[in-house]
């Protein structure tokens, strides 16, 4: 299997068929990493179609050094949080400050259409991650979808998030003490 | 020991996810052979990490799928990337063409609120009359007659310069005048506007130059408009043949009884009822007018209390000096009686013979005449000089008819703006459909944003 990297810069040469293979590798994993931040389907959809956009704006930016998954993820990042920002723009009258200033909960909005909605499947365990992760703080949600779903190693997390390794690693501990609480009432299921 | 978990618990979630050195790592390790909470909590995150992963992944949906690859992949990309710059120059040019508008409408405006005063201000000309016309043509060149007047400016200023009447909007306004404490009536009506009389004592009048005018003019265009009056020459009043008379326009509320106090105070007066007529106008208003005669010791009096019976619309007190007159025709009257005399005399002598009486005759009876026409004027002006005359007229206030006048008017006013209105929108009518057409694009946007806020919140609160 090709490296990202070199299907990369086979794209900056002109390949159209590169381009192809980036955007069947990263769709899905974008639009999940959107979708948790997010917590809205179509906000996601949105982000996916700018990443790509972005991507085939800046091709000649990209430089080998750097891994391109983390590239990519840094793209959906701040396309994320651009996303973010312009919701609050919209919302900043509605919008409650945290304590600390950096939380974005107000503006994690649930996206229904994935949530169980009868009793039946409320005991559905894939429910409760859902709804614990959207409760997540915007930092530490970011981090442990990073780490969690995308397998990013926390030196990437840290260039991802721009902020230092040891940053991550808390967050990433935060984040894990509070799911841990929040489903633990639900871990015994899990075998 | 509880700072040994605390940390420990730190280096154990890194160590699920192999981002801790080898020493970290035997550390970790052997930790958990001794420690039984550490080993639970290592357990709890395990089972974590497996129930996190059992959160179901997305995909995208194949026409979405198909959308995006075909607006940002391969030659397409081109494309999206020319309407993105197409939006920002639409976006751009809009805002521009929105600031021009804005420009050109307040502009416009503001030309059109200029035309509009000097509307107002050359109707007032008319109203006032040719008789004014130099002095208008004068108050014209000034600039600032367009603003509101300063009522109280006027008070003061036409206190010391008699001369100037205030014209406020389209109406002449009258202001009481003062002059060493004594209030005084000045008498401003449209057709002779000016000074004539006052009551309460006499007034000298101030003849001012044109050039004292115009400097009072200007300091006074400083708080508004004005309109300079040559002043109206008033009697001097220390003579004592003095036509007095005066006009009184009152509002009252029952015409009948009015119209018998008025007969009473006439009678009271010694003095009588001239004439009375009464009167309905198309509109149904009833009106009347009384000329009443008082002895002139008795005129201000009467004035007085006929003022006291109804709301003063209008009063006007002029009078009239007719020493010169009258003392011309006394000495004229005296002078031919003289002549008259002698003639008769002439006649009296048994000397005279026939033919030379008759000429004598036929020489007196001219100047007979002229003795009886200028004791008839004698005797007109001391019946005009020892009655004064009053005129007074009446009409009665009705809700009905100020109702009814009220609508008449803002029904005319109405037709008045509707049809500058229409003319304006001609030549308004290119930017009215710039304006129509930035409404249409803002309502457009508003819609789509609260669509899209509501959107957001139907999600929210669901």
């Amino acid at each position: 299997m090709r490296k990202d990297e070199e299907i990369m810069m086979e794209y900056r040469a002109g390949s159209v068929d590169a381009l192809e293979e980036i955007f069947q590798r990263y769709k899905k994993p974008i639009l999940n990493y959107a979708f948790k931040l997010l917590s809205s389907f179509a906000d996601a959809e949105d982000v996916v179609g700018e990443v790509f956009y972005i991507l085939t704006s800046r091709k000649n930016s990209y430089e080998p050094v750097a891994k391109f998954s983390t590239w990519i993820y840094t793209i959906a990042h701040n396309v994320s949080i651009d996303r973010i920002r312009r919701r609050r723009k919209i919302l900043f009258f509605w919008q409650k400050k945290d304590k600390d200033g950096s939380s974005y909960e107000e503006l994690d909005i649930p996206d229904t259409r994935f949530m169980p909605d009868s009793d039946a499947e409320d005991s559905d365990i894939a429910g409760y991650v859902k709804k614990a992760i959207d409760k997540l703080p915007f930092q530490l949600k970011e981090a442990i979808v990073l780490r969690q779903y995308h397998n990013l190693s926390y030196e990437e997390i840290s260039a991802v998030l721009n902020c230092s390794l040891s940053k991550v690693k808390i967050l990433i501990f935060r984040a894990k003490e509070v799911l841990r609480k929040e489903l633990l009432p639900y871990m015994e299921e899990i075998r | 020991m509880i700072f040994i978990h605390s940390k420990m618990k730190k280096l154990i979630s890194a160590y699920l996810d192999n981002e801790v050195s080898e020493k970290e790592k035997n550390l970790v390790e052997e930790h958990l052979k001794k420690c039984t909470f550490c080993r639970k909590y290592c357990e709890n995150l395990r089972k974590l990490s497996s129930a996190l992963n059992k959160y179901i992944e997305e995909d995208l949906s194949p026409d979405l799928e198909q959308r995006i690859k075909k607006n940002f992949l391969g030659e397409k990309y081109k494309g999206v990337a020319k309407m993105k710059n197409k939006k920002l120059i639409f976006g751009i040019s809009s805002g521009a063409l929105a600031i021009l508008i804005m420009f050109v409408f307040v502009g416009h405006i503001y030309n059109y609120a200029k035309r509009s005063v000097c509307g107002i201000y050359n109707e007032s000309s008319g109203v006032m009359g040719s008789q004014y016309s130099s002095d208008l043509s004068f108050a014209r060149k000034q600039p600032r007659a367009f603003s509101v007047y300063n009522a109280n400016k006027a008070r003061s200023t036409t206190g010391n310069f008699p001369a100037i009447t205030a014209l406020n909007g389209s109406k002449a306004r009258e202001y009481e005048m003062v002059q060493d404490d004594e209030p005084w009536i000045t008498t401003t009506d449209n057709s002779s506007a000016g000074w004539r009389s006052g009551i309460g004592g006499n007034y000298q009048s101030k003849p001012l130059s044109v050039a004292a005018i115009k400097s009072a003019a200007n300091e006074l265009s400083q708080e508004g408009p004005i309109v300079i009056v040559e002043p109206y020459l008033p009697a001097t009043g220390k003579e004592d043949k003095l036509i007095r008379n005066a006009d009184a326009t009152l509002e009252v509320k029952d015409i009948q009884k009015v119209y018998d106090e008025i007969v009473k105070i006439g009678k009271g007066k010694n003095g009588y009822l001239a004439a009375a007529n009464f009167n309905e106008s198309a509109n149904g208003r009833v009106n009347a007018q009384i000329i009443l005669r008082v002895p002139k010791e008795k005129f201000e009096e009467t004035i007085d209390e006929v003022r006291k019976l109804g709301q003063v619309k209008r009063f006007d007190i002029h009078s009239v000096d007719v020493s010169q007159d009258y003392n011309a025709l006394v000495s004229e009257l005296n002078t031919i009686k003289t002549v008259y005399d002698k003639i008769a005399d002439k006649l009296k002598e048994k000397k005279t013979d026939i033919q030379q009486a008759i000429r004598l005759e036929s020489e007196l009876t001219p100047i007979a005449k002229r003795i009886a026409a200028i004791r008839n004027k004698i005797s007109e002006y001391d019946n005009l000089i020892s009655v004064s005359t009053i005129t007074i007229n009446l009409y009665e206030v009705s809700w009905k008819l100020m109702i009814q006048e009220s609508v008449k008017e803002t029904k005319q006013r109405f037709v008045a703006f509707v049809s500058s209105l229409l003319k304006n929108s001609i030549t308004l009518l290119p930017l009215l459909v710039i304006i129509c057409v930035v409404v249409i694009v803002c309502v457009v946007l508003t819609k789509k944003l609260v669509s899209a806020i509501k959107n957001i919140f139907t999600k929210k609160t669901s």
